[in-house]
């Protein structure tokens, strides 16, 4: 290195500002700073925003319908499935994320910020990142719970943020793979603090006056502190937790665990919960009023008007099928209604395409309609039902008529109906 | 070579997972852009980076200092079990938090529960399950 190189590294150097504050090398001295937990807890997280990325992206492909997306109408216990697990593996990832994000703080702070292009190139790498999974968790288990103190549509939010974070996942596995690798198979106990080199002393999770380590080699067990082990199984233990005081809004056996749901699957009317209320979507008048028809029409042999009795004189069907909500609580129940193939013979419309089905709610209201194609239409439980458990339908499950199919989320189950238009 | 140096990222593998990655985040972000009627960019932008702030600069010290008061205070042979205890409870009284803050806006079915008492217990169960360990702790200690 020449002498004016050197020269201008130590001005440089020398105008760096004094490290204070978290920037000190020995500002963070738990030994759970270390590459091990990091890693550990990094391989959970991926894991967990993998398998929440995919059944979010079939929640919306479902949803918002690609020409190459095609979602079977069978096994009609799918998407409870996949929902159910987006959700519960969303709020099992809250403390594995804050317990990952804890353990790697020290690299928050670390000196000098930059060192190279890559290092650059990796650190602003990890906004998307962090920035994304902590968009993700928060929208995703506020909405859930109806508490939305944002100014977006969550769903439209949702689905963006998650592309964000899982092209940040992306570059921050490419950018470690390598060291988590290399520190889950040395053979050594300890791992390296972070960020390495640092002075490591007893302090924040192993407090309590464990003796200084900072002059010799640590204990692989600390006396009196959290262990590594400790600490990631009291990170497991917290998922663990608040995977039972919530799970059970899907998991029926589980529900009187589940404290701390936003839903009870057996508390609704009918024993069944509701998403959208019929007074939330204007409908009540309407979907009371004696006058009311259904009317088939379309690609139709010939055009139906048909009243509530005219529809209770249609053969009747009956099925169990779940219903299963996008914000990943499902209820099962026993709907008895018209089935949909039934209904296309009487209208003289056995070769249907596909069939959309619009609700009685105002025109421009979301989910106001939604499609069934040909897998549907043949599948003998899509029913337009009148019936659950064994009563006709409450007004906010949908009465006088509501479509329910199998596998498929409740917002395209659609309640209300008013018109079935056949192409 | 040292840690530091061979915990850079590097190579081929990091810059392809580098391309691809952003090439990722510039869909997303092209999606907020486009549907900004609903996703509201500036809003958007602030929560996702407020969100990080918030976690960095308030959430993740104060996790911090709270252990630090907690281990100052425990005897040296509980620290660990209550620390474990003190984690478990705050991620619980974290994901209370939207119940409490939630609105049910007419809709019965949802916010059914008594969360207060929810927590509660959640709460209780845990503790009793830190003092049941200690008690284990102590006693194989002892007869060691």
């Amino acid at each position: 290195m020449s002498d004016a190189r050197r020269s201008l590294d130590d001005r440089i150097r020398r105008l760096a500002p004094p490290r204070v504050g978290p920037f000190r090398a020995d500002a963070y001295r738990s030994r759970l700073h270390e590459v091990r937990a990091a890693a550990w807890l990094g391989i959970a997280l991926g894991v967990a925003f993998s398998v929440c990325f995919v059944t979010g992206v079939i929640s919306h492909l479902i949803q918002n319908p690609l020409p190459w997306f095609s979602w079977p109408a069978r096994p009609a216990w799918l998407y409870r499935v996949t929902q159910g697990v987006h959700v519960a593996t969303g709020i099992a990832a809250i403390p594995l994320l804050l317990a990952k994000l804890w353990v790697v703080a020290p690299l928050f702070w670390t000196w000098p910020p930059f060192r190279g292009v890559a290092h650059v190139a990796e650190r602003l790498s990890l906004v998307p990142l962090v920035g994304g999974a902590l968009f993700q968790l928060f929208t995703g288990i506020g909405s859930i719970n109806g508490f939305r103190p944002w100014g977006f549509s969550f769903p439209a939010a949702h689905y963006a943020g998650a592309w964000i974070a899982i092209g940040g996942l992306v570059i921050h596995v490419g950018a470690k793979l390598h060291i988590a690798a290399r520190a889950l198979t040395r053979s050594s106990e300890t791992g390296s603090h972070l960020p390495a080199g640092a002075p490591v002393a007893a302090d924040p999770l192993d407090a309590a006056g464990a003796p200084a380590a900072a002059d010799g080699p640590r204990p692989a067990s600390p006396v009196g502190g959290l262990s590594r082990r400790g600490f990631l199984w009291t990170v497991t233990a917290s998922a663990g937790a608040v995977t039972l005081a919530t799970v059970g809004q899907t998991v029926q056996p589980l529900r009187r665990l589940a404290v701390l749901a936003p839903r009870d699957p057996a508390v609704g009317p009918q024993g069944v919960p509701v998403n959208k209320t019929a007074r939330s979507a204007r409908v009540a008048e309407a979907a009371t009023d004696p006058a009311y028809r259904l009317a088939v029409e379309g690609r139709v042999g010939r055009r139906l008007s048909l009243s509530l009795d005219d529809l209770r004189s249609l053969p009747q069907r009956e099925a169990d099928l779940p219903i299963s909500c996008v914000d990943g609580w499902s209820a099962s129940g026993t709907w008895r209604g018209i089935a949909v193939l039934d209904l296309l013979r009487a209208a003289g419309a056995d070769d249907a395409g596909s069939v959309e089905v619009v609700s009685l709610q105002a025109p421009g209201t979301a989910f106001r309609t939604s499609t069934l194609d040909r897998g549907y239409l043949l599948d003998p439980d899509t029913l337009l039902a009148l019936e659950l458990n064994g009563e006709p339908l409450a007004l906010d499950h949908g009465f006088p008529i509501r479509l329910i199919a199998p596998n498929r989320p409740g917002v395209l189950q659609t309640k209300w109906l008013t018109r079935v238009v056949v192409s | 070579m040292t840690p530091a140096s061979s915990d850079k990222p590097r190579g081929p593998a990091f810059w392809s997972a580098f391309v691809i990655g952003w090439v990722v985040i510039g869909f997303g972000v092209l999606t907020v852009l486009q549907r900004a009627g609903a996703t509201h960019p500036v809003m958007f932008a602030a929560w996702f980076l407020g969100l990080i702030f918030v976690h960095d600069l308030l959430l993740s010290p104060a996790a911090s200092v709270a252990a630090r008061w907690i281990g100052g205070r425990i005897p040296r042979w509980g620290v660990a079990v209550v620390l474990g205890g003190a984690i478990v409870s705050g991620t619980l009284v974290l994901i209370s938090l939207p119940p409490f803050l939630g609105e049910s806006a007419g809709n019965e079915t949802l916010l059914p529960r008594n969360y207060v008492g929810g927590l509660a217990g959640a709460l209780a169960v845990t503790w009793v399950v830190v003092l049941a360990v200690v008690l284990v702790r102590r006693r194989s200690r002892g007869s060691a």
